[in-house]
């Protein structure tokens, strides 16, 4: 016959004590570090990359700075050398117009020729005419 | 221990639980993937659109005329900024932009709305903005276009607005080559949310805008400017335009146009100044036509070069009207009726040549018709088909009054007889580059047409010679350059009535002979001091002439061994 809810009374018996914890310890402790290697091993290698990311971003950003100074400085250097500017400055430049008359030019055949000695042939200025 | 029905009700509730939560997961991996991946790359990345440089516009000498920098804009909309946080972001602002605290906060009150608070900042200043991490304020970026060499060929090359659009000139015509299309990158943002450059990603790649090589030299440009301001200040004209342009390829090497402007800044001149007049103009040529009727007559065969024409009475009848000459010159050959420039001659070769071989022959050198060069709002001039001529018309375009023409198509005609007879295209663009300078696509050049027979054209060159030598164009001669070219006093029409006052001055020719290398074109508007050709467009012919030989290094026409 079963009586519900009654407990044998059996506190003269001395219970061993249970000792899996360990074992099951020991398994959580070396799955955690097997774990920590894969994660290690895996994330390792991604933060190197994101690192060296970072760093060719911040190169890339100086060369795109490096690349505007050096575009800004053509341009000036475009105004600085722009006929109109040297014309402006001819004089502390020393810079002088050369008269056409004042050219020699070197012929196909290795020739060198200009213009002929002394005054070329006398114009009459036209006046108040189409 | 529980009792097996407990069990069973538990693990029931955590396999109903675990169904659920692999239902959910599966239908979030596998149903709704593509909206979760979307969703957490809005939170991790930021989309950036990089709009690609502008082209630039090179001359023929390898100078850049304009060219495009990289620049930001800040803006700020104070509606979306919290009022108790303006003081402080606008002190945090102030050293970044270079304005003042008290100046920001002014224009916040002010402006209310969305403003740029400053324009034209270096890119590096884009970041510290961001770090402020404040709505309602920001950077967006763009491009400056620069003009180095000023108001170089401003008429020319035209300008584009604050959103980088071209709106006149070559900018406007070539806005869609010029311009490129934005590439867009995604980049990741950090822990607060701030893009960063890093694993920065093309998601679309765009295109730079490619440059424009042209035929213009800056040398042959600035010279002709300078020539052409320093007669427009003489004379106290309206405005001038001058034209040089390689007679066998049309290549145009100077196109001027004054009254001009500053490109970077057009606003701040009237927007007449924004014409092109060399291209824009349409005006009497006057005298400088002549060589196009005689060239008709003697094409026509009315006309031999040897002929003596009746240029004496001081003037001649036409249809009831007198025309008037300068004098009474008695019988000329044609050559001189040209270095004369006599009006009762060329009146009299024209009324010989009937009216279909005149305007057939007018329109074969290209007059009435654009010249095709690659410049928006270019005139085609007027000239009425024969059927609407009067029984003066004839007698008009004999003295170039008839009919209007641009100083480009002028120049166009002159190369004609420059080159043995062709009528080429004027071309202003040599090729589009890419931004490593290969020629992305070459310029077209059409075959030159034939209109004239080259011995024709050697006979009228000879008569433009002796315009320069012994007649009304002595003051366009440059010594030991043999040149040939043409006068050209004009009075304007005004509403379709000559007014006395007015008058166009015109110079055309080209040097050295025997083989031209440069077509010449003057035409000053509206001279104040003096009007005649003679006196005003011819010196200054000959003074670009000057600056001309010795840039391009034409050797003279009588070089002699040394």
């Amino acid at each position: 016959m079963r009586i519900a809810g009654y407990r044998p009374r059996n506190n003269y018996l001395q219970r061993q004590l249970d000792r899996r914890w360990r074992q099951w310890l020991t398994w959580c402790a070396a799955g955690a570090a097997a774990m920590a290697v894969a994660l290690g091993a895996f994330v390792g290698p991604r933060q190197a990359i994101v690192r060296l990311r970072y760093e060719i971003a911040q190169l890339k950003a100086e060369v795109a700075a490096l690349e505007r100074q050096r575009r800004s400085l053509q341009l000036e250097l475009e105004a600085e050398t722009s006929p109109h500017r040297l014309a402006a400055h001819a004089r502390e430049l020393n810079l002088a117009q050369v008269p056409p008359h004042r050219l020699l030019f070197l012929t196909a055949t290795g020739e060198l020729v200009g213009p002929p000695a002394g005054p070329s042939a006398p114009l009459v200025p036209a006046t108040g005419v189409h | 221990m529980l009792p097996p029905f407990r069990w069973g009700v538990l693990v029931a509730i955590l396999a109903g639980w675990a169904a659920v939560v692999w239902l959910r997961l599966g239908y979030v991996q596998l149903v709704s993937h593509r909206e979760w991946a979307d969703a957490a790359a809005r939170q991790r990345e930021a989309t950036l659109e990089v709009e690609e440089p502008r082209g630039d516009i090179l001359s023929a000498d390898g100078r850049i005329l304009a060219g495009s920098l990289e620049r930001v804009s800040v803006y700020a909309n104070p509606s979306r900024i919290p009022r108790e946080r303006w003081p402080e972001v606008a002190e945090k602002l102030s050293p970044i932009i270079a304005v003042g605290a008290d100046e920001i906060l002014r224009r916040f009150a002010e402006r209310g709305k969305f403003f740029y608070l400053a324009r034209n900042l270096d890119p590096a200043v884009a970041e510290p903005i961001e770090r402020l991490r404040t709505r309602g304020l920001g950077t967006l970026p763009m491009q400056r276009r620069i003009h180095p060499h000023g108001p170089l060929a401003a008429a020319v090359l035209g300008f584009v607005n604050s959103e980088g659009v071209g709106q006149a000139g070559l900018e406007k015509a070539y806005d869609r080559t010029l311009a490129g299309t934005a590439s867009v990158y995604r980049l990741l943002r950090d822990g607060k949310s701030i893009p960063t450059p890093l694993d920065l990603r093309l998601e679309h790649a765009g295109r730079p805008g490619l440059s424009l090589r042209l035929t213009l030299d800056t040398r042959i440009q600035a010279a002709v400017e300078e020539e052409l301001s320093v007669t427009l200040t003489k004379v106290g004209a309206r405005g001038a335009a001058a034209v040089v342009m390689e007679p066998t390829t049309g290549a145009v090497l100077a196109l001027a146009s004054l009254p001009s402007y500053h490109p970077d800044a057009p606003a701040a001149s009237p927007a007449e100044y924004w014409r092109n007049r060399a291209v824009e103009d349409a005006l009497e040529p006057g005298s400088a036509f002549k060589p196009i009727i005689v060239a008709a007559a003697l094409a026509g065969g009315t006309l031999r070069p040897f002929d003596l024409v009746d240029c004496s009475g001081g003037g001649v009848q036409v249809a009831g009207v007198f025309m008037r000459d300068h004098a009474s010159y008695g019988w000329l050959p044609v050559r001189q009726v040209i270095a004369r420039s006599s009006n009762s001659g060329s009146v009299r070769i024209a009324q010989r040549v009937p009216p279909a071989v005149l305007d057939g022959t007018i329109r074969a050198f290209g007059f009435g018709a654009p010249t095709g060069i690659e410049l928006p709002g270019e005139t085609r001039g007027l000239l009425h088909p024969p059927e609407r001529w009067s029984a003066l018309s004839r007698a008009g375009l004999a003295l170039g009054q008839e009919l209007t023409v641009s100083p480009l198509q002028l120049a166009r005609a002159y190369a004609a007889f420059a080159n043995g007879g062709f009528l080429v295209e004027p071309r202003l663009v040599q090729a589009t580059t890419d931004e490593s300078g290969t020629v992305v696509t070459p310029a077209r050049v059409p075959s030159p047409r034939r209109v004239l027979p080259a011995e024709l054209a050697q006979q009228i060159t000879d008569m433009l010679a002796a315009v320069v030598e012994e007649g009304t164009g002595t003051r366009a001669s440059l010594p030991w350059y043999r040149t040939a070219g043409k006068t050209g006093t004009a009075q304007k029409a005004v509403e379709g009535v000559l007014r006395s006052g007015r008058h166009v001055a015109w110079f055309a020719g080209f040097l050295p002979l025997p083989r031209p290398r440069a077509v010449i074109v003057v035409c000053i508007d509206e001279p104040r001091a003096t009007y005649w050709a003679s006196e005003v467009a011819a010196p200054t012919f000959g003074r670009i002439a000057a600056r001309l030989v010795t840039i391009m290094g034409l050797p003279p026409s009588e070089a002699v061994p040394l």
